[in-house]
């Protein structure tokens, strides 16, 4: 089901060969800087940068992709939205009929879409390009507790799983009759009858589930050693601290900026 | 060393005794049973009497897991289950259930990696990791299902990733709590065959089934479980071929069954058979008189 | 003797409670796959973070709703389900608090309940509104446009819908939905959970007086 395919794609760029951590990093910092820069044109700098990056993982097209369908549906009518109805704006740019393009909405929304940009990108970069079995990996050596890791990867593989099973139910009631039109209420009624299959089967291998795990050793106190290697290098140490004293520098000029003006 | 069980008796929280009147709601009533290194033990009884939560006592999900009441001592190699935790005892005993899928971790994208995740847990370096999963792959017959992803097996496939799964422990003793009831005749084979090899490997084995047949031919001993209380334990030969089998819910095996009908009549003359090449033997003397 | 806090989230997040978390992101989706299939103007995506947080306490709740957009994020659908972690963590914690005061026990408790669920969202969801939907403006609706659209519902829908009102609904809804599903789970497996004999079945953990073992046959 397409819905729930991961967003990772495998690659060799020097951006993949990275620890997930060094990538997490980097995208915390760009987050900071997201919230904390008021410029839109820096804004829109770290916007460049991340393409760059993203460019140079060779994930374009896929990015294109999430860009298109998830990012365009909010900024769009957002744009549309606030240069049009923002309160307090005077300054009429443009008008039309009884509509007209303000100003300081226009500014507004324009500075949203920046940070909106700025951070969203290195976000999308992060999940093309991490597989999150790697990243689990990578926390655990770093102290997080395997059982996180377990949720993640339990979960990820799981939704595909028990959204096929829906599919089947839905199927199922709906050759014996199960009407998708009909009123509101007949509808809504028909849902606890479609989801109880759904949960009393998963619910009902909960028991052994948990024992298979305590009899794998899932409680054990000691650390684990992952067969797959995640490596952690001197490299990253070295670029984290690069990532975090860049996003310094550049939040505090911002802010020097800021107040300069 | 081995398993020994002392006077255990064990209640469910959730038991209602008013629902059972004859025995209060008690799961298991003054259990006594004492298991040898490297011995295949059987467990039959009707479904309900018990097979199940005897499996749970051996490694300590009960009492620590389940909860509830029990009275009594289960020391597992010299180690009491009630003063340790289940997992202080994986690497000495472990437990495979009667539903394949359920077994699986969910967290594992091939069938090694499930195996994996044992040895991961366990903490031992990449080397000995990768020795024990390649030994429990081979043990249990499923080396050719390596990169496969496990929720896509057969019944007896993922029933065998969950043996290799647990051998990847190296547990000394190992529990199977049904393990055949929901596969087909090929998957049963599959894990009767990983069975057989394990027992000759001198693993000791615990196995609660309702497949005589092949008890018959697995089992050192046999122990029959009745409403939650031991009925009698004793050799194949001598548990089998009792003629109170059915009064404690158990059927005997088709060719011990066909005899004992032959013998009502006067016609078998011998001991009870429990394998067809006893039962032909008999025959031949039989036709040949 | 009072448990501290450390041991009482040892014991809500128990095994059963961590194999139940992943499920419980599964209901999350396939409660809102199945509203979208029968067409229902909802969402009805928190029924698992709620029977989480009834099951084994506000914590697993809250860390059940962040777990299943922080999953969701790493799919190629739902990046934006990040932003809003939160937000489905919030209704786990509120669910698991009520319930733990016996607000699940009654089926118009459990309502009431999804609708202050609701209400103590939105001063978590707002600022997220506001900073990556372009603020909220005189009139709710075009913050909560924006927020349904960021949701994955198209704009017509999203214009359609008015805030509180659908949002609060979809709550209560979900909320009914779970107190039900819950009432359904056999007893065995509620045992298996810290707080659902307390918060499902209002009883107490005193040993009652058990019979007598029967004597050897």
């Amino acid at each position: 089901m397409q819905k729930s395919a991961l967003a990772f794609v495998p690659g060799d760029s020097f951006i993949h060969h990275l620890n997930p951590i060094t990538i997490v990093t980097y995208v915390l910092g760009v987050t900071v800087l997201g919230i904390g820069i008021s410029q839109i044109w820096l804004l829109l700098i770290i916007f460049v940068f991340n393409l760059l990056l993203i460019m140079e993982a060779r994930v374009m097209r896929s990015f294109l992709y999430m860009f298109i369908r998830v990012t365009l549906p909010i900024i769009i009518p957002m744009f549309i939205i606030d240069s049009l109805f923002y309160p307090g704006s005077k300054t009429i740019l443009y008008s039309f009929g009884p509509l007209a393009i303000r100003y300081e909405g226009l500014m507004f929304a324009l500075t949203v879409i920046s940070r909106l940009l700025s951070i969203l990108s290195a976000y999308f970069l992060m999940v093309l390009v991490i597989h999150p079995r790697d990243l689990m990996i990578a926390l655990g050596e770093h102290g997080v507790s395997p059982k996180v890791g377990y949720l993640m990867l339990a979960t990820l593989q799981l939704i595909p799983y028990i959204q096929q099973t829906a599919e089947r139910i839905l199927d199922a009631q709906r050759s014996r009759g199960l009407s998708l039109k009909g009123s509101l209420v007949k509808r809504i009624k028909s849902y606890l009858p479609l989801m109880a299959p759904v949960v009393m089967g998963s619910f009902s291998s909960l028991e052994i589930r948990a024992m298979a795990l305590e009899v794998r050793g899932f409680n054990l106190p000691i650390k684990r050693v992952y067969i797959r290697e995640v490596l952690d290098t001197p490299k990253d140490s070295r670029l984290r601290f690069v990532i975090i004293s860049g996003a310094v520098l550049l939040l505090a000029l911002s802010i020097y900026l800021r107040v300069r003006a | 060393m081995g398993i020994q069980i002392k006077d255990v008796s064990y209640r469910y929280p959730t038991a209602d005794a008013r629902a059972d009147s004859t025995r209060g709601g008690w799961a298991l009533a003054h259990i006594d049973l004492s298991i040898k290194d490297g011995e295949l033990l059987a467990v039959l009884g009707r479904n309900g009497s018990g097979k199940s939560t005897l499996c749970l006592l051996m490694n300590g999900l009960i009492p620590h897991f389940f909860k509830g009441k029990m009275y009594g001592e289960v020391t597992i190699n010299g180690r009491n289950t009630a003063e340790v935790e289940p997992s202080d005892l994986v690497t000495e005993i472990s437990v495979v259930f009667q539903n394949p899928f359920d077994q699986l971790t969910g967290s594992a994208s091939t069938v090694y990696d499930e195996v994996a995740i044992g040895p991961e847990n366990l903490g031992f370096p990449r080397e000995e990791s990768k020795a024990r999963i390649k030994q429990a792959l081979v043990d249990a017959g499923i080396t050719e299902l390596v990169d496969r992803d496990p929720f896509q097996l057969s019944g007896g496939q993922q029933q065998r990733v969950a043996i290799a799964s647990v051998l990847a422990m190296r547990p000394k003793i190992l529990v199977l709590d049904e393990p055949t009831s929901q596969l087909d005749p090929v998957g049963t084979d599959e894990v009767f065959e990983v069975i057989h090899r394990l027992h000759s490997q001198g693993m000791t084995i615990i196995l609660a089934e309702h497949k005589v047949d092949a008890i018959a031919e697995l089992a050192d001993r046999v122990a029959v479980l009745k409403e939650g209380s031991i009925q009698c334990v004793g050799s194949p030969k001598e548990i089998l071929t009792r003629p109170d089998l059915e009064a404690m819910g158990i059927l005997p095996p088709r060719c011990t069954d066909l005899a004992m009908r032959l013998e009502s009549q006067g016609i078998w003359q011998h001991d009870l058979p429990l394998s067809i090449a006893e039962t032909a033997r008999g025959l031949q003397e039989v036709l040949c008189r | 003797m009072k448990k501290t806090f450390g041991q009482t989230l040892k014991e809500d997040f128990n095994t059963t409670a961590l194999v139940m978390m992943p499920l419980c992101v599964g209901i999350n989706v396939v409660g809102e796959f199945i509203c979208q299939s029968l067409r229902i103007p909802l969402w009805l995506n928190v029924i698992g973070t709620i029977i989480a947080g009834v099951l084994a306490g506000p914590w697993v709740g809250f860390s059940t709703g962040i777990l299943t957009n922080v999953v969701l994020s790493f799919t190629i659908e739902g990046p934006t389900a990040l932003a809003f972690a939160l937000v489905n963590g919030v209704h786990g914690l509120v669910a698991g608090w009520l319930a733990n005061h016996g607000m699940y026990r009654l089926w118009w408790k459990a309502a009431i309940s999804g609708f202050i669920g609701e209400l103590i969202q939105i001063p978590v969801s707002a600022p997220v509104v506001v900073l990556m939907f372009g603020g909220i403006t005189t009139g709710a609706s075009s913050a909560v446009t924006a927020f349904l659209m960021a949701t994955g519902h198209n704009i017509w829908t999203s214009v359609i819908s008015t805030g509180l009102f659908v949002d609060g609904a979809d709550k209560v809804l979900s909320a009914l939905i779970a107190f039900f599903i819950i009432k359904a789970l056999p007893k065995r497996t509620l045992y298996r959970f810290s707080r659902a004999p307390g918060n499902v079945m209002g009883e107490k953990k005193e040993e009652a007086l058990l019979p007598p073992v029967p004597a050897k046959p």
